[in-house]
């Protein structure tokens, strides 16, 4: 009888922990990617955490992430806040900061081009933001941009 | 004479030349958006600033001095510049509205005609993510509402991954009745605040 119980309250238990996990395997969205790669030509890769790999279309992309396009590749990402950015070959991309809270008021797209081109169409967060200067920063080896909501195409070498 | 039409060509020569050279080094070019809006662009380093708010212009940055002067270029020059990198902009985000009937989570007989049309726009994409924000009117506790909210988009996110998009590419989250559309204070109680706004991306 006691046996039955307490085999019954494990199966329960172990119900109840398999719907946990059935539950969030399906409700957890990527909180933490900032980013994903929609469009890809050629060779390119992705540093991070210090390992680097090959991309593909429908990667995730995160905070600090460095991406790369080898010679006659580029590579087009879409970030959370509707930010479009492209590169064109050659070219090496640092995701240094991206935060999109509105309802915190967190707001924050900070990238640095190492080298090649890069084309921006500004997203939510230069429409939302009051800093631009502070919230919205493409750096190159050369100088900072600062963008008020627009398209822009970048070089850097 | 001839001397007074040597100048001109001279400055005309000039001016064309200076539409021609391609910008060198670092640099920074400002396009139009595709609505033909210009926005605006500042260049800082160490030595200076430059501010460029018209479009085809050109700030170069040297790398020990401040950002030179703006200048224009031609347009056929920056589409030649422009071309590679532009044609792997990735495909413009869209936004969706489904709406809800009164303390229902069940999307209306419209929402589930829009939702036929987003599964149409996904397939013609080769990955998607998706951002899906529930709302609701201000009738009713607003702790309740927060939770419907999220009920709305849970259900329609459940119908997305039945039609068989990735889980973890699709975000979620509820504003319950904070953010009622036209952000009137009297427009709360209306029915189009019901309703989930979707981004696809």
């Amino acid at each position: 009888m006691f046996l039955v119980r307490k085999l019954r309250t494990s199966f329960l238990t172990l119900a109840s922990l398999s719907l946990v996990f059935a539950f969030s395997s399906v409700t957890q969205a990527d909180e933490s990617a900032i980013a994903y790669v929609k469009v890809l030509n050629g060779a390119c890769y992705v540093e991070s955490g210090g390992a680097e790999r090959i991309l593909q279309i429908g990667d995730p992309l995160y905070k600090d992430d460095i991406v790369k396009t080898r010679s006659e590749s580029s590579l087009g990402v879409s970030f959370r806040d509707n930010t479009l950015v492209s590169l064109g070959s050659n070219s090496s991309l640092k995701l240094n900061n991206f935060e999109f809270d509105p309802d915190n008021k967190k707001l924050a797209f900070a990238v640095q081009l190492f080298e090649g081109t890069l084309l921006y169409i500004s997203g939510i967060i230069a429409k939302l933001t009051k800093n631009p200067d502070e919230d919205l920063q493409i750096t190159t080896p050369a100088g900072t941009i600062s963008v008020r909501g627009t398209k822009m195409f970048v070089r850097a070498e | 004479m001839p001397k007074f039409t040597s100048k001109i060509l001279l400055s005309v020569l000039f001016l064309v030349l200076a539409g021609c050279s391609a910008p060198r080094g670092n640099y920074v070019i400002l396009l139009p958006e595709d609505d033909g809006s210009v926005g605006e662009v500042s260049v800082r380093n160490d030595a200076g600033v430059q501010t460029i708010s018209s479009v085809n212009t050109v700030v170069e940055i040297p790398s020990d001095k401040a950002p030179k002067k703006p200048r224009e270029l031609s347009s056929d020059l920056v589409a030649k510049l422009v071309a590679e990198t532009e044609a792997a902009q990735p495909p413009k985000p869209l936004s969706f509205f489904f709406f809800f009937g009164f303390d229902s989570a069940e999307l209306t007989e419209e929402s589930n005609v829009i939702f036929e049309s987003v599964l149409a726009e996904i397939q013609t994409r080769e990955t998607v993510d998706i951002s899906l924000i529930g709302h609701t009117d201000t009738i009713g506790a607003s702790d309740y509402n927060k939770e419907l909210g999220l009920r709305r988009a849970g259900n329609l996110r459940d119908k997305l991954i039945e039609s068989g998009i990735n889980a973890s590419s699709i975000d979620i989250k509820s504003l319950g009745e904070e953010n009622p559309l036209g952000g009137d204070e009297g427009q709360g109680t209306n029915a189009f605040n019901r309703r989930v706004d979707m981004v696809l991306r």
